[in-house]
């Protein structure tokens, strides 16, 4: 309703305000992160000399990585340089800082950093209006967990003409909805058992440990891909298109492809803006996998500072490298065993498969500490007498049943949509059909919701 | 800008679904209220208290531990009016209602002082919404704690009008497990369980007490406080205050020292607060049990065999203490 050059005012403030009511004075880092990036991409982009573009760029980049290195990492490196020194038997005094994590930091440093860089090498010109490139960075509904939004695609945004569209907002609506389902009533619910179990791990050997994992996956995919979901579907209704986060990433057929379905705002920011310019898959083979080995120990950084996050995306990066390692060897097998004429077989072997490489990631993902991840990988095959005493899971066989049962339910839509049998189906339906359908929707999650927790990527 | 006719079919279309949302959620709380609240412990305790309240003398209150551990049945007089999970928030509040009816007579009122009745981990955790709106003054219980905001007591009053909230799965097992209902004896659940015949004791004990006590402030400041309230409310009303160590298993008591190194600290400040109430008496049955867990139906809640027996000891013990002697 508010007139157009108004707008970003409106989103402006509301979008500071939604990032100050969690702890006000940290909207100051925000701040920061916005000046400094503004600032240095208009200097470097008036800059004709070579070397003060670059100084611009360097001032740019450490605005950026230094807040998101004091806050997230010097406590992590100075815990590991004290347990370095200390397998020397060197004196190492360590100092811890007390500070708590910005929520989003992660998310919104790594925003304008790409923008910084893509003024950099041209491909952009810098935002002059200060308030519109402030509320690029501080956008509220990608702000705290992404998705990590490019500048070419969210900036013209703020500038065009915004008209009410029924069919828009509808859509909008039912994403935001689809998201709560995923967030509420399974992440939620299913993550009862997982910490459960996760945080008792020597407690449990066997069939408990890989039941949590399983569960994790679908944890951590409902989690974040249900908030991408109600992220996109809130910007939607005010007429913003934010990039696609997830793709449903089980029905991935190999690693690779997992990564162009999993949290595809990070993947392709790492891949324009770390994997290229290590010189990507153009240099030596050995070379090449070195730069997959290290773009994704960085991705395994970025999502936490612990060793257990750089081991999962250590193994994600050897993944890939095995992955073209033995491509030929794999078609050779595929031939030899007749499997290319079975398609269905040869995808859900592959589908398979890359869930339990995937899936055995997510155990150093989510384990509190290197040693409950070695115990868990350890004692994954060992005592399977053990049974599953629903006491010890945290939630009864019945909420169990249920959780697994919207699991299902959420992959036949996938299925569906994987099948390009959009949910636009659903769109051609009579009236009371639809509405069958959202009401259904809504009181599954108001009945089977599980309300209170967090979403697990604001750590991040 | 100008309103469109896009606009205004979508404030139609939102209204008329919030509408038929309102009236579908509306009429499966009351079907859920009727079919399955009404039946609910909670809701057979309070009405059986209610009828037999002119002839009660000596009231039981708490947590789960009264509730499992005391069977009135053998007391003269005596009502089990504790409920699973009740903070002294909740016993204070429901106490102030109870002794505020004029049809009420009590002499003796028995609370609980157990090693997790102070955790932290009890003040935010009110569960049941419906059922104790009709005690807590919400309002004076977000006064005591500048941690909650105002949208918890909109979320505290919104789950008290629509009980059905998050309890999909109660439903799912109204229509297709068929439990039985808890076999009750004024206010007291008879459990036939038997945790002797349990396997691994001490790993179900330690989850127990982690649940209890892991990440809790062990003397929560606000359940002090409460708890002091309730000894004033039933000093105002000259009622005689008997604190009750329940008995738990030896595995639990093992398990709470992982998480309460420091016992001294509970009993200390204990003794504390019941040197300002001269009239307090307080028996101690905690360790009654070691190496019984026959009479436990799990870590720390006695079933039918142990409720008896401990029942029929406290009843003695009671017989000891001049001001009641004559009732029992």
């Amino acid at each position: 309703m508010l007139p157009q050059k108004y707008r970003w005012m409106l989103l402006l403030g509301a979008s500071y305000y939604f990032y100050m009511s969690w702890k006000p004075e940290y909207a100051l880092l925000l701040l920061i992160a916005t000046l400094t990036n503004y600032c240095c991409s208009i200097l470097l982009f008036n800059s004709h000399k070579s070397a003060l573009r670059k100084m611009y760029l360097f001032i740019g980049i450490v605005g950026s990585i230094g807040l998101l290195f004091f806050f997230k990492y010097f406590n992590f490196l100075n815990n590991s340089l004290g347990h370095f020194f200390q397998s020397l038997s060197i004196e190492f005094t360590s100092l811890e800082l007390q500070v708590l994590l910005p929520i989003g930091i992660s998310f919104f440093t790594f925003q304008t950093l790409g923008y910084t860089i893509d003024v950099y090498r041209g491909k952009r010109t810098p935002e002059r209006h200060f308030g519109i490139f402030a509320l690029y960075v501080s956008f509220f509904p990608q702000l705290v967990a992404g998705p990590i939004e490019r500048a070419k695609n969210l900036l013209p945004q703020f500038r065009q003409y915004f008209e009410f569209s029924y069919s828009r907002a509808g859509d909008g609506l039912k994403l935001m909805l689809w998201g709560f389902f995923k967030k509420i009533v399974i992440a939620d619910s299913i993550a009862i058992v997982v910490d459960q179990i996760y945080n008792n791990v020597e407690v449990y050997s066997g069939t408990p440990l890989i039941f949590a994992t399983v569960l994790f996956a679908f944890q951590i995919f409902c989690d974040f891909s249900g908030y991408s979901d109600i992220a996109i579907g809130a910007a939607k209704i005010m007429g913003f298109t934010l990039m696609d986060n997830f793709r449903r990433p089980y029905f991935a057929r190999s690693v690779v492809d997992f990564w162009r379905r999993w949290h595809i705002s990070l993947s392709t920011w790492f891949r324009d803006y770390l994997y290229i310019p290590l010189g990507g898959n153009r240099v030596p083979v050995p070379r090449w996998y070195l730069n997959l080995v290290i773009v994704f120990l960085v991705a395994g950084l970025w999502h936490g500072a612990n060793w257990t996050f750089v081991i999962w995306g250590g193994l994600h990066g050897m993944y890939l490298v095995g992955y073209y390692v033995t491509a030929k060897v794999r078609k050779n097998l595929t031939g030899m065993f007749g499997l290319d004429r079975f398609p269905l077989v040869l995808a859900g072997i592959q589908i398979g498969t890359t869930f339990i490489l995937v899936d055995f990631g997510w155990i150093f993902f989510r384990a509190n500490s290197l040693s409950d991840a070695v115990y868990i990988v350890t004692h994954l095959f060992t005592g399977f007498g053990n049974g599953l005493e629903t006491t010890w899971l945290g939630m009864s066989w019945t909420g169990i049943m249920i959780a697994v049962c919207a699991i299902v339910a959420m992959e036949i839509v996938h299925l569906i949509q994987e099948k390009n049998m959009s949910l636009q189906l659903l769109s051609m339906r009579p009236v009371w059909v639809r509405w069958s359908v959202y009401l259904s929707l809504i009181l599954v999650i108001l009945l089977f919701g599980v309300f209170e927790r967090p979403f697990i990527y604001f750590q991040f | 800008m100008k309103i469109t006719d896009d606009m205004k079919l979508f404030a139609r279309r939102i209204v008329g679904f919030g509408l038929v949302l309102f009236v579908v959620f509306g009429l499966l709380n009351i079907g859920y209220y009727h079919l399955i609240l009404s039946n609910t412990v909670l809701e057979r305790s309070y009405s059986d208290f209610l009828e037999h309240r002119e002839n009660i003398r000596i009231l039981f209150m708490g947590d789960s531990h009264p509730k499992r551990d005391i069977n009135p049945a053998l007391i003269n007089y005596s009502f089990n009016l504790a409920d699973v999970g009740e903070s002294y928030i909740q016993t204070y509040h429901k106490l102030s209602t109870v002794l505020n009816d004029p049809l009420v007579d009590l002499y003796t009122v028995v609370l609980p002082l157990d090693l997790h009745s102070f955790s932290s981990m009890r003040t935010d955790r009110i569960k049941n919404e419906w059922y104790w709106d009709r005690f807590i003054q919400y309002d004076e219980v977000f006064s005591q704690d500048t941690n909650r905001s105002i949208f918890d007591s909109v979320v505290w009053r919104f789950k008290s009008w629509f009980p059905i909230i998050s309890k999909g799965q109660e439903l799912i097992e109204y229509a297709f497990v068929r439990r039985e209902s808890s076999e009750l004896v004024k206010g007291y659940i008879i459990s036939y369980d038997n945790y002797s015949m349990s396997s691994d004791k001490s790993i179900w004990a330690f989850f127990r007490a982690q649940s209890q006590l892991e990440d809790s402030e062990i003397m929560d400041p606000i359940l002090v406080e409460y708890f002091k309230k309730c000894l004033i409310l039933c000093t105002e009303q000259n009622l005689h205050i008997i604190l009750i160590k329940y008995p738990i298993s030896e595995h639990y008591y093992t398990a709470v020292h992982q998480f309460i190194p420091n016992l001294s600290l509970i009993n200390d400040t204990i003794e504390t607060i019941i040197t300002e109430f001269p009239g307090v008496i307080m028996l101690d049955y905690q360790d009654f049990f070691f190496g019984r867990d026959d009479v436990f139906m799990d870590t720390d809640h006695l079933n039918k065999k142990g409720a008896d027996l401990f029942t029929s000891l406290i009843r003695n013990d009671f017989k000891n203490i001049t001001t009641i002697c004559d009732l029992i």
